[in-house]
């Protein structure tokens, strides 16, 4: 059960830093347009 | 403080500054694919990894890579060490490693952290310390410096947010650096006495007639990448202060010099890559200023030692001698109080961990040196690769400020550093705060937090806060006193090295991605010259600034107050 735990908590872990990736890929984007729509 | 030992620092510090160049030379054409000495074994990787040599990631995809390549390997190393009573290579038949005990490992060994809650001769097989722990003394460092390298391509490219290729960096990282001077370095070690066997442990009968265990094991193997890819993680609890590990004053030289090597050459690769080698320089010398002023404080609290000492009549020799001793508790006689700074100075800076010495024995102000080198982001040099591509950010955020003196759009090498650079550099600067203060202060309120601790007052506080420093700064060496085999303190570091590892990451390989979509602009009156003195100094005191903001109130209440205490006569 402790085993379980761990390994699913380790797993959720890595899942949040793929939607790290993707939320700092649109921070990039969206600053793009904001700078785009500015100039 | 001696002259002979100011001229063992110098003369590490020469050593640290001459192998710079031409490692950094060979760590640029290994980089580049020019220098391929192993190309068969290379391609046979490939094929059999099913990996595309030629495919230039977006930085998206090489982040990925890298997640997903540590993701498993921690699994792996967790189900190793959960399953180590039944595979080979047991000779002591070791249980299986606790659950939380294989958590906390696993994710500190795939971080590059290597924290220690567990006796390594008495918890861990042959098996799990050869296939598992320094599998991931190699790819934990390798993977660092393919993040620092695709970091500086993301500066030297225009690429549309292309930065190289993970498995092919992580491979030639693995293959031309980490394993050949691992190699070299493992025979430096036995020739000077560490020990590579597999043998049973050794049962003795002292002179007094009573039964030893003396461990035995491939140590000279593990002590090299341990400190060659700054892990840290000792093959037994007393790490180098083991006179298996680190027997002569020359081990205890070449572990402080391979911990130092690879960080320094990398400033040069900067330096070779960006096509501006001042620079590289430049990032060099701020490097070796904290450095070095590190080393003066540490030694010079380690010298003068504990006042009340003195004051009772203990400090015996020092007060033969006429002046103080110094303060040898918690150290080893053969390497004395210089070397023992120099190496907490040294492992503290680069995120290895290792120690020749008991941290929490170090006086305050001589405790605090190790505590602030972490706490300053691991950029001294660093780890390898983690402390180039820290020092980098700090770079950018200096060249932000620097362009909001003179009220201009701050460049960096020829890239403008705007609004979303500078957001993800301020993600990465506020991620490793956040996590250790407020681990820490979670620690000090909850009954779980205090219950490992064993002494009390501001020692105490610097206790959890040493380890929460320790263990997001990704560097792994203790201050002790904190008794950290509990389901709080297993979880909680082992979750804390996760995030001072890949939630810094992230942001960081976006700002790499982000420079590399940008063209460069040919330099005009108004950009700030990177190559110059005025530079270094404003890129120091920007990182000063920056750790001192953010740590000194908590600093102030653990080694600062203790060391006020201390002068008054009250030890903790």
């Amino acid at each position: 059960m402790v085993d379980v735990a761990y390994v699913i908590g380790t797993i959720l872990f890595f899942l949040l830093m793929l939607l790290f990736v993707a939320a700092c890929e649109r921070l990039g984007r969206g600053t793009d347009v904001e700078r785009a729509t500015k100039e | 403080m001696t002259v002979n030992g100011w001229l063992q620092i110098l003369f590490f510090c020469v050593s640290v500054l001459v192998v710079a160049k031409p490692l950094g030379v060979y760590l640029v054409r290994v980089y580049d694919g020019t220098y391929r000495w192993l190309a068969p074994l290379e391609r046979l990787i490939y094929r059999m990894c099913g990996v595309d040599a030629h495919e230039d990631q977006h930085w998206t995809r090489y982040t990925g890579g890298m997640l997903t390549f540590s993701l498993a390997s921690m699994l792996l190393t967790y189900l190793a060490l959960r399953l180590q009573h039944v595979l080979p290579l047991n000779p002591q038949h070791l249980p299986a490693v606790l659950a939380r005990q294989a958590f906390e490992t696993s994710a500190s060994f795939t971080t590059n952290t290597n924290w220690q809650s567990y006796v390594g001769e008495t918890t861990m097989s042959y098996f799990s310390q050869m296939s598992q722990l320094a599998f991931h003394n190699f790819i934990s460092a390798a993977v660092g410096m393919a993040v620092a390298v695709a970091f500086v391509r993301g500066i030297a490219r225009r690429s549309a947010g292309r930065l190289g290729n993970f498995w092919v960096d992580l491979t030639r990282g693995t293959l031309y650096v980490l394993l050949p001077f691992s190699l070299i370095v493992a025979l430096i070690f036995v020739q000077q006495g560490v020990i590579q066997n597999i043998r049973p442990y050794l049962e003795i009968t002292t002179l007094e007639g009573a039964k030893q265990t003396i461990a035995m094991g491939p140590v000279a193997s593990q002590e090299a990448i341990k400190q060659l890819g700054t892990n840290g993680g000792g093959f037994f609890n007393a790490n180098a202060a083991h006179p298996f590990e680190n027997p002569t004053p020359w081990t205890n030289f070449w572990s402080m010099f391979t911990i130092f090597m690879i960080p320094s050459a990398l400033t040069y690769l900067l330096g070779r890559m960006v096509k501006n080698q001042k620079h590289g320089w430049a990032v060099w010398a701020a490097m070796f200023v904290l450095f070095f002023g590190g080393v003066w404080m540490a030694y010079w609290a380690e010298a003068r030692g504990n006042p009340i000492h003195a004051a009772r009549g203990i400090d015996v020799v020092g007060a033969v001698a006429g002046h103080s001793a110094g303060n040898m508790e918690g150290k080893e006689v053969r390497f004395g109080i210089a070397n023992s700074a120099l190496y907490a100075t040294v492992t503290t800076d680069a995120s290895c961990g290792a120690v020749n010495a008991m941290h929490d024995s170090f006086t305050p102000l001589g405790g605090l040196v190790p505590l602030v080198n972490i706490q300053l982001g691991e950029v001294v040099f660093g780890g390898v690769g983690a402390g180039l591509y820290g020092m980098l950010v700090m770079v950018v955020l200096t060249v932000f400020i620097a362009g909001l003196m003179v009220g201009r759009t701050p460049e960096y090498l020829g890239k403008k550093i705007q609004a979303r650079e500078v957001q993800v550099a301020m993600l990465y600067i506020l991620v490793f705060p956040a996590a250790i203060l407020t681990m820490t202060a979670i620690s000090v309120l909850l009954p779980a937090g205090l219950k490992g601790l064993n002494n009390a007052g501001p020692h105490g506080l610097s206790e959890i806060l040493y380890a929460f420093t320790s263990t997001a700064g990704n560097n792994g060496s203790a201050f002790a006193g904190l008794t950290g085999t509990t389901y709080y303190y297993n979880t909680m570091l082992g979750v804390n090295t996760l995030i001072g590892r890949f939630a810094m990451m992230v942001p960081m390989l976006a700002l790499a991605g982000f420079l590399a979509e940008k063209k460069r602009v040919p330099e005009s009156a108004g950009t700030f010259p990177v190559t110059t003195p005025l530079f270094v100094a404003l890129l120091v005191s920007v990182i000063i600034v920056v750790s001192a903001l953010t740590f000194f109130p908590a600093l102030s209440l653990s080694p600062v107050v203790e060391h006020l205490l201390m002068n008054s006569g009250k030890l903790f």
